[in-house]
Formats: structure tokens, C-alpha cells, sequence
């Protein structure tokens, strides 16, 4: 027995070193998965590397899309390609790795609120002048090119944008003989209008799990309709005397009570409101359209579909803002290939190619071109929803705050979801509105300290 | 009440105890293997159901269909088995050495030891990512053989410490008596009637290597080098998880854990020391 053992013990220590030495060279990289140019595909000569580093979207499809145009990159442009597709949750955490050991990618899919997290450190380059040369081309959303500039500079180049819109049940606003809402105050009625919680039918499926980041984007948005901010132009933190925030915590907290919203509300993560919607608990939740894709794309769902309706975000009554969320491409100071990086940016802007990718990922993310508005893709229904959501689309964390400090400030803060972890306490109990927006106010002013020192 | 009525009650008890116990540990395991065979329209339904109406294995299709999954497993194990086993060729050394010779500061060696397990993984993640890159072996299963040992070689020479305590020392002292030398006592004495406890710590540190997610995903990037938490975690877009795929995942990713404990637990004999020396 000791002998087997002994035996069996060596044979998989030598074959784990064999293994481990070098990496696999026929394993072809499934759907979805990291592909690498291996050993056995080797590159064309004379084009030197490109390390390109993806967040998965929230689609397989747009991401097999895009890794077939990086190997088309590859082949065509004689580059040795490298390609990683990082889930959204553990994107950061390997790019800080990343940029502590000076070890980056060349280039990322990045946004305004990974850039202004490095405050003061940037590690993105300035891509402004290939901005302007794409936009000359074909140009951009506004509040594409010129919202996503930090103090006036391109840190990435758009590439699209997620919407958030309101999925709504026809069925049951029919039969309770209620409006679509075209304002947030129509939208509350009619939430409370079509609730029949004795049924389990709860009018809007918005959660406040303290990890709820969906509802996070969604409190925001009503904030700034209400006229509310967490720090004002100058990046001063003003949550603790501010009027719309305190109206909207009002309003929620009013639903709430009134069992306008599921009571289990309080425990959903991000995936909360879509969980509610698929159970055909809630009438109406916002998100992004990846709800629609998973009930338009079951026939499971068929008849949840058949019943819903999706539009945009109603208007608000002191401000229309709703939240940006652009993607675009970013290429790393630290970037050994920096040109091949910019060649890619070019290479997957061109028109035709673009076009038919954004016309198969529709509706999941917008384009960014102008052009687009109207396009026989663009122009109806869900899609022409999501466009529109992104031309208007010009909230960030820390909205209306214009300085660049600020800005790091609430991106910072954001990610520890903190309207929705306020909300979660006074619907709780655990905390009066007082405690719960002074709360608030003072983890803002903690994060304001450490990231500016003070 | 009568002692027999006593006992009865006694008895029901302990079972009531047991089955509590048993349910709780497991339970989640069902509902794991349960909700890896529902289809997502069952899986999002507002009554959870205990047994799928429609039981499927497109979990298991697509994990190895679309996924690296197999080779992902076959990664996983061989980063655990080696780290397992080196930890317990380093630390048997080690806590040999606190356990039995007297030094100076054989306490302090002793506590530094149990701190440096507890040092927090989020602290360690950068630099460990650096030095794995100064060596060359990011993006590789050798630089996770080499950063794994920094929990497991610390926990195996605390764990081991009382494991070669409990080997009588007169035992020790005969086959010294006899002939012995201090390595050998150590390797040909003590180490086999410490197997029991040897085992038991393999199977532990081989298990903080399996399922260990943080160093994997900053340092590994290809497809082919992936371990299967990795491949697990990259089941999800979006925000509506395909929970039937992560089920199936983490149930397959159970049965290595079981076979290593079943190939071991034989070797797992109590009372090799009873009566090896006298009272």
C-alpha cells in the first residue's frame, strides 16, 4: 500500500511539473473564455504584441464578438494578440495588481468612474486626439465625447453604453385601468395603484439590499429628478442638508410602507430586480436590458414578454438627469505597445464593422455615433429606447460636481452603495432618517479625507 | 422516570441531535444539486421547488461544452496536491522541531508561525503578484505552486505541533536507546504514528488550495491556466446568474475533495501509540 501510494504520489508531483512548465498548446479556448494566441497559432511576423485586457459584458455573445474582432486584429495587422475577459466583480482588483507591479495591459475597456478612482495617480493615458480624429470621422454623442472628458481630457475612447430603462407590465396596469407614468410622481401612484400584495403583486421592484447596486443607479436617478445631490458644483459634500434627498427617502420609504415594494426589498443584491420581475412579482423595475434579452430569448417567458413593455426613465421634476454608464477604450501609460493599442481603437471603430457588431448586441448596450438615431436597428421599440437613454445620459457619481476631486470622491464612495445601505436602515428600523443621512454624510466626508489626505 | 424510559429518551435525543446536524450540513448540498438540474424559468420562480419538474442537465452540458471546466479541475488539483504536499514535507520539519527541541525562543518561533497564517490574503495579493512576476511565472499554475505555500506551510506546521506532542517521548527515547539518530526518530518514529494527524492536515491544506479564488484570478489570465473557481466565476454576465451552470460547477468541483478524503481516510488509524509504552 505504502508503495502504491509512494508511487502514485511521484507520478502526479512529475507529470504537475510537466504540466505547469509551459502552457497548454492545443487547448483550444471555449466560448466566452480567455483566448490567447498560443504557441501553436503562431503570429504573423513583424507587428509586434498587444496585451488587451476586457470586462465581460453582461452578454456571452458581445464578448465573442468582440474577441473574434481581436483575432481578426491579430491576423490582419500581423500583432500577437492576448486576450482576457475579467467578470465586471474582479476587474479592479486584478488591474490594481496590475498597475502596482507595473505589469498593465495595453489596453482596457474602461469608464469615467475606474478612472477617477486612481485619483491622483492616474494610470490612463490621454486619448483626447484620438477622440477628436474618430469624432471627425463620425461623430459622437456629446454626452459621450465631451461628458466623459475629465478636467478636459479623453481618458478612453467611447465605444457604447448601457442603458437603464422601466420594464412595466402592460397586463397588470391594464387591468387595474392605471396610466403608463411619464413623470416619477405618475410612476409612484401608479405603483402603489397596481400593488396587490395580498396576491404577491408589488407595484415597483426597487430594492435596497445593502449591496444593491442596480438600485443604487436607480435612487440616484430619482435623486437628481427631485432636485437632490450628495455634493454640490464645487464637490462640497451636501448630503446632510440637501432637500431632494431627504424628499426622496420620503418617497421611498412611503412606498415602501404602503407595500408598493416587496418586503424582501431589503435583502435584494443587484441581481434583485430582476429576480422579481422573472418571478412576475413586481410590475416594475429598472434595469438594464439584459432582463429583456433573458425573457425575449426563453420561451419560457413568452407570455411574460408578450405582457411587457419597456420604456425610459420617467422625466423628473427639477432635473432629467439619469445615470451614464460609457465604455470605451483605454490604453495604460504603462502600455509597451501603445500604438498597437491605438491602431485596435481605430480598427474596431470602423463603420461597417461597428455597425453590424451594435446592430447584434442591441439592445444591451447604445452606440455612440449620432448618425445611429433613426437607423433602421435604432429606430423602434426597445432599441430606440436604449439610444435614447444614452444621447441623454449625463449623471456620474457625484453629479452635479464638476471637480476632478470630487468626482474621485463619489466614485470612491459609490462602490460601497450607500443610498442603498441608508434606505436599508430606515426601512429596517435599524437607524431614523436623521442617524441614517448623517450616516451617509460621514462616510462621504471619511472617503473625502483619505482620498485627499486631509 | 424508569432508567430504561431514561436511556429511550436519552437515545432520541442524540438522534433528534444528530439528524439536526446532518440536515444542516446537508441541506445546502442538495439545494446545490438540486437547482443544478432546473432549468432558469424554475430557477426564478416565485415557489422554489424541491425537486425539479423538469430536470435537465444543460448545467452540465455547458460546463463541459463551452468551458474549460475539465482542464480547469485537472489545474486545480494538481496546484493543490503539490502545494498539500510540500506544505507537509516543509512544516513536518518545522513543527517536529518546535514540538520537540529545546531553544531559545521556541515560543516566539511558535507564535510567529500561527501569525503568519493569519496575515490577510488581501494584504499579501500585490506583492505576491509582484514576486510571482519577477520570477516569470504569472499566467502559470508553478507561480500558484509557489504562492500557495505562504498559507499552507504555516498552517501545516501549526497544525502538525501537537500532532508530534501527542507521540510519547519514551517512545522516541527506545528507538534512540536502540540506535536511532535524530532524523531518523524523526521520520521513521514519529512521522508514522503522527499519520493520522498528517492526513487529516493534508486533506485541509489540499482543500484551502482548491477552492482558493483571490491569487488565482490576479495571476492567472489564460484560458488554459485557469482553475476551475475562476471558471466558475466566469459563468456570470450580467446581473442574471445562470445559477444551473454554477451549481453544476460547484457540485463536480465537491467530488475530487471526496475522493481525496475516501483515498486518505483509510490511512486516518487512531490508537497507533495505545500501549506503546506504559502507564
Amino acid at each position: 500500500m505504502k508503495k502504491l501510494l509512494a508511487i502514485i504520489l511521484a507520478a502526479v508531483m512529475v507529470l504537475s511539473i510537466f504540466a505547469g512548465c509551459g502552457k497548454q498548446t492545443e487547448t483550444a479556448a471555449p466560448a466566452g473564455e480567455t483566448k490567447a494566441q498560443t504557441a501553436a497559432e503562431p503570429a504573423p511576423a513583424g507587428g509586434g504584441s498587444l496585451v488587451i485586457w476586457v470586462e465581460k459584458s453582461f452578454s456571452e455573445d458581445v464578448d465573442k464578438l468582440i474577441d473574434q474582432r481581436i483575432q481578426a486584429f491579430g491576423q490582419e495587422k500581423g500583432v500577437e494578440v492576448k486576450a482576457e475577459f475579467i467578470g465586471a466583480t474582479d476587474y479592479m482588483t486584478k488591474l490594481n495588481a496590475a498597475v502596482e507591479a507595473g505589469n498593465v495591459p495595453d489596453l482596457t475597456l474602461a469608464n469615467p468612474y475606474k478612472v477617477v478612482s486612481y485619483y491622483p495617480s492616474n494610470p490612463y493615458s490621454d486619448v483626447t486626439d484620438l477622440v477628436e480624429e474618430i469624432d471627425a470621422q463620425r461623430p459622437m454623442f456629446d454626452a459621450l465625447k465631451d461628458g466623459t472628458k475629465i478636467e478636459g481630457v479623453n481618458y478612453f475612447v467611447p465605444f457604447y453604453a448601457a442603458s437603464s430603462l422601466l420594464f412595466l407590465r402592460k397586463d397588470l396596469f391594464e387591468a387595474k385601468g392605471v396610466a403608463l407614468p411619464t413623470t416619477w410622481e405618475e410612476l409612484w401612484d401608479a405603483a402603489i395603484a397596481v400593488s396587490d400584495p395580498e396576491n404577491g403583486i408589488y407595484g415597483l421592484g426597487m430594492g435596497c439590499g445593502p449591496t444593491d447596486e442596480d438600485c443604487e443607479n436607480s435612487f440616484r436617478a430619482m435623486m437628481w429628478d427631485m432636485g437632490g445631490c450628495l455634493m454640490d458644483k464645487d464637490g462640497n459634500i451636501v448630503a446632510g442638508t440637501d432637500a431632494g434627498l431627504s424628499a426622496m427617502i420620503d418617497k421611498y420609504v412611503e412606498l415602501y410602507e404602503a407595500e408598493a415594494i416587496p418586503p424582501a426589498a431589503i435583502t435584494w443584491d443587484s441581481g434583485g430586480n430582476n429576480k422579481t420581475y422573472l418571478m412576475g412579482e413586481s410590475a416594475m423595475v429598472i434595469n438594464v436590458p439584459t432582463l429583456y434579452n433573458a425573457i425575449r430569448n426563453d420561451e419560457q417567458y413568452a407570455e411574460l414578454f408578450a405582457n411587457t413593455l419597456v420604456l425610459n426613465l420617467p422625466a423628473g421634476s427639477a432635473d432629467d438627469a439619469v445615470f451614464g454608464n460609457p465604455s470605451g477604450w483605454a490604453i495604460m501609460k504603462d502600455a509597451k505597445n501603445p500604438e498597437n493599442a491605438r491602431e485596435f481603437i481605430k480598427y474596431v471603430s470602423e463603420k461597417e464593422w461597428y455597425d453590424t457588431y451594435m446592430d447584434a448586441i442591441a439592445p444591451v448596450f447604445a452606440p455612440v455615433y449620432q448618425d445611429l438615431v433613426g437607423s433602421e436597428t435604432w429606430g423602434s421599440g426597445v432599441n430606440k429606447q436604449a439610444i435614447e437613454y444614452v444621447q441623454n445620459a449625463t449623471g456620474y457619481y457625484g453629479y452635479p460636481c464638476q471637480t476632478l476631486e470630487g468626482r474621485a470622491i463619489a466614485s470612491k464612495n459609490y462602490y460601497s452603495f450607500p443610498i442603498a445601505r441608508m434606505l436599508n436602515s430606515i426601512v429596517t428600523g435599524s437607524a431614523t432618517k436623521d442617524e441614517a443621512i448623517a450616516q451617509l454624510e460621514k462616510e462621504l466626508k471619511d472617503t473625502a479625507s483619505a482620498v485627499t489626505g486631509g | 422516570m424508569s432508567m430504561k424510559r431514561k436511556k429511550k429518551l436519552l437515545y432520541i435525543l442524540r438522534m433528534v441531535m444528530v439528524a439536526v446536524c446532518l440536515i444542516a450540513a446537508l441541506f445546502p448540498i442538495y439545494w446545490m444539486l438540486n437547482t443544478s438540474f432546473k432549468t432558469q424559468f424554475e430557477i426564478y420562480q416565485k415557489t422554489p421547488t424541491f425537486l425539479p419538474k423538469d430536470p435537465t442537465l444543460d448545467g452540465y452540458k455547458y460546463l463541459f461544452t463551452k468551458t474549460p471546466y475539465l482542464n480547469a479541475l485537472k489545474n486545480s488539483f494538481l496546484v493543490a496536491f503539490v502545494c498539500a504536499l510540500v506544505s507537509i514535507a516543509l512544516g513536518y520539519p518545522v513543527s517536529y522541531v518546535v514540538a520537540r527541541l529545546n531553544f531559545r525562543g521556541r515560543q516566539g518561533v511558535s507564535k510567529l508561525i500561527l501569525f503568519s497564517y493569519l496575515i490577510p490574503t488581501s494584504v499579501l495579493y500585490i506583492p505576491l503578484f509582484l514576486f510571482v512576476s519577477k520570477c516569470g511565472l504569472t499566467d502559470n499554475i508553478l507561480g500558484l505552486m509557489l504562492i500557495y505555500p505562504t498559507f499552507t506551510l504555516p498552517y501545516v506546521s501549526w497544525m502538525l505541533i501537537p500532532h508530534v506532542r501527542a507521540v510519547p517521548r519514551d517512545i522516541e527515547e527506545a528507538a534512540t536507546v536502540d540506535g536511532c539518530t535524530r532524523l531518523q526518530c524523526m521520520y521513521r518514529i514519529v512521522f508514522p504514528l503522527a499519520t493520522p494527524g498528517i492526513i487529516s492536515t493534508f486533506i485541509f491544506a489540499f482543500s484551502m488550495c482548491w477552492g482558493e479564488y483571490m491569487y488565482a484570478l490576479v495571476n492567472i489570465s489564460s484560458s488554459e491556466m485557469k482553475t476551475f473557481p475562476l471558471v466558475i466565476s466566469n459563468l456570470i454576465f450580467g446581473d442574471i446568474y445562470p445559477w444551473n451552470q454554477i451549481m453544476a460547477g460547484a457540485i463536480l468541483a465537491c467530488v475530487p475533495i471526496l475522493l481525496v478524503y475516501i483515498f486518505f481516510s483509510n490511512l486516518m488509524v487512531g490508537g497507533a501509540t495505545e500501549g506503546g509504552v506504559k502507564a
